[in-house]
């Protein structure tokens, strides 16, 4: 097992193989995705040898340099055999905006994407039972420290309103106890009665159709949340090992 | 990991027959996917007054939490917990029981290290995922299936489904990972998992063994 993925161990011997690339092409850029997941919830692990990179679109060409080493660049989703067959992967997303990349948090001298635009990119992208169950991890670990004024503005901003309410809301459920301050779920909520009904499931792929969870909270937001209780309640489960995450009050 | 190989060794030494089921047990055959730090372990009825022993010698405290014992040590970035069910390993979801006595259990090293773990047979993991075929639970599965397509026993696996009783519940589970496997599922489920996509070879691999199992099942079930 790779020890890099310790409760303990800095982002900068997890990605070691990746920061001093990083560093000497010297544009700017985002470590997104698992990664940056795991930064904010040392929960679920990232594959230690893939790593995704959001970048400026004129920075492409540059970017490309990456490659070589043992380390091979993607610009379309990759398969399992494609990641199996090389020793370190990089997945390259040339969609950086400017304000964006200004909200970065630096750590051990890498810039990750803030978790607040982590939180929302996977509520937008969640497609299976992961997603949620991340940004859910991320909401707990992070409670005390995160942007709630930012998170409440991009949420706005990107029309995921009615998904992060509901995933909040559900996450409090499981945890019984407000994850979100008050404030903040008011004015969320008044965010997303300005959104348009969606009337797909949430997340929009599950097959096996279960019966809605938590129907109070899909009517209140709006949204037909097909989230099974397992999937929130798990991350609570093995977050609850440490009580000093789990059990702070909400912040600001 | 020195912490896991500490209890294992105290284990070895007192005779008690753990397994090591959950992200770890997964791992030991070769699967490197996402999963949590968490260290799970099984252990039959029978065992837990001496596995107790164990524990308490080696520091931790122990408390029950629903379908699993647990036991605690250390504070802070430095505290373990180990979640261990005791018996049988259950589904909650589907009530569904998996009887640790069953299973033979092997065992398998940790790819790149030294440290080898007690885990349950290649039959029994895949039956244990099926049991409760969430999200993650179905990327486990394939990834076993791809890798170890050639070792799966189907007549191990339906012997020891059928003495669990459980072999309705699988023949549906099967079905119901054919389904997914066949259709864009997969790729929802691997896309959020991973941030990849599932081979079509490795796809097609997964199917085959599937249809084996399926093909294997004695009629009258």
């Amino acid at each position: 097992m790779n020890a890099a993925y310790t409760r303990g161990a800095s982002p900068g011997q997890r990605l070691a193989w990746l920061a001093d690339r990083l560093i000497r092409l010297d544009r700017p850029y985002l470590i997104i995705g698992s990664q940056a997941a795991y930064q904010y919830h040392h929960w679920l692990t990232p594959l230690d040898n893939l790593a995704s990179i959001q970048v400026y679109a004129a920075d492409a060409p540059t970017w490309r340099q990456l490659a070589g080493d043992g380390v091979a660049m993607f610009e379309a989703l990759p398969t399992t055999a494609q990641i199996r067959a090389v020793r370190k992967a990089v997945v390259l997303e040339p969609t950086l905006a400017r304000e964006r990349y200004q909200r970065c948090q630096m750590l051990d001298g890498l810039a990750f994407v803030a978790p607040e635009d982590l939180c929302l990119d996977l509520v937008e992208r969640a497609r299976g039972e992961t997603s949620p169950a991340e940004v859910a991890a991320i909401l707990i670990a992070r409670r005390e420290v995160l942007d709630w004024t930012m998170l409440l503005a991009q949420a706005g901003q990107r029309g995921l309103a009615r998904r992060l309410g509901v995933l909040i809301e559900a996450t409090g459920v499981e945890l019984g106890a407000d994850l979100a301050p008050a404030w903040f779920v008011g004015q969320l909520h008044r965010l997303a009665e300005g959104e348009p009904f969606n009337d797909q499931d949430y997340p929009a792929a599950r097959r096996r159709v279960m019966s809605e969870t938590y129907p109070m909270l899909s009517e209140r937001w709006g949204v037909r949340l097909r989230l099974p209780h397992h999937v929130i309640g798990k991350v609570v489960f093995d977050l609850a090992a440490h009580p000093g995450t789990v059990l702070q009050p909400a912040g600001r | 990991m020195s912490e896991l190989q500490t209890l294992l060794e105290a284990c070895r030494q007192r005779d008690v027959a753990v397994f090591v089921i959950g992200g770890f047990g997964v791992r030991a055959y070769g699967s490197l996917l996402r999963r949590t730090l968490d260290l799970d372990l099984a252990i039959a009825a029978t065992t837990w007054p001496a596995l107790t022993e164990v524990l308490k010698v080696q520091g931790y405290h122990l408390a029950s939490a629903g379908i699993w014992a647990t036991a605690a040590k250390g504070e802070g970035a430095e505290a373990i917990e180990i979640h261990i069910a005791v018996g049988d390993v259950v589904d909650v979801q589907s009530a569904a029981h998996y009887p640790v006595g069953i299973d033979p259990g092997v065992r398998r090293r940790l790819p790149d290290s030294d440290i080898v773990l007690p885990v349950f047979t290649l039959e029994g993991l895949l039956i244990t995922k099926l049991m409760a075929l969430r999200d993650n639970d179905v990327v486990d599965i394939a990834a076993l299936l791809v890798q170890h397509a050639g070792q799966v026993d189907p007549w191990r696996f339906w012997n020891q489904g059928e003495e669990a009783r459980l072999k309705i519940l699988l023949k549906d589970r099967l079905a119901e990972l054919e389904e997914i496997l066949q259709s864009e599922e997969v790729n929802a489920i691997w896309w959020d998992r991973l941030g990849l996509m599932l081979d079509d070879d490795e796809r097609c691999t997964a199917l085959d063994v599937v249809h084996r199992l399926q093909r294997s099942a004695k009629p009258q079930f």
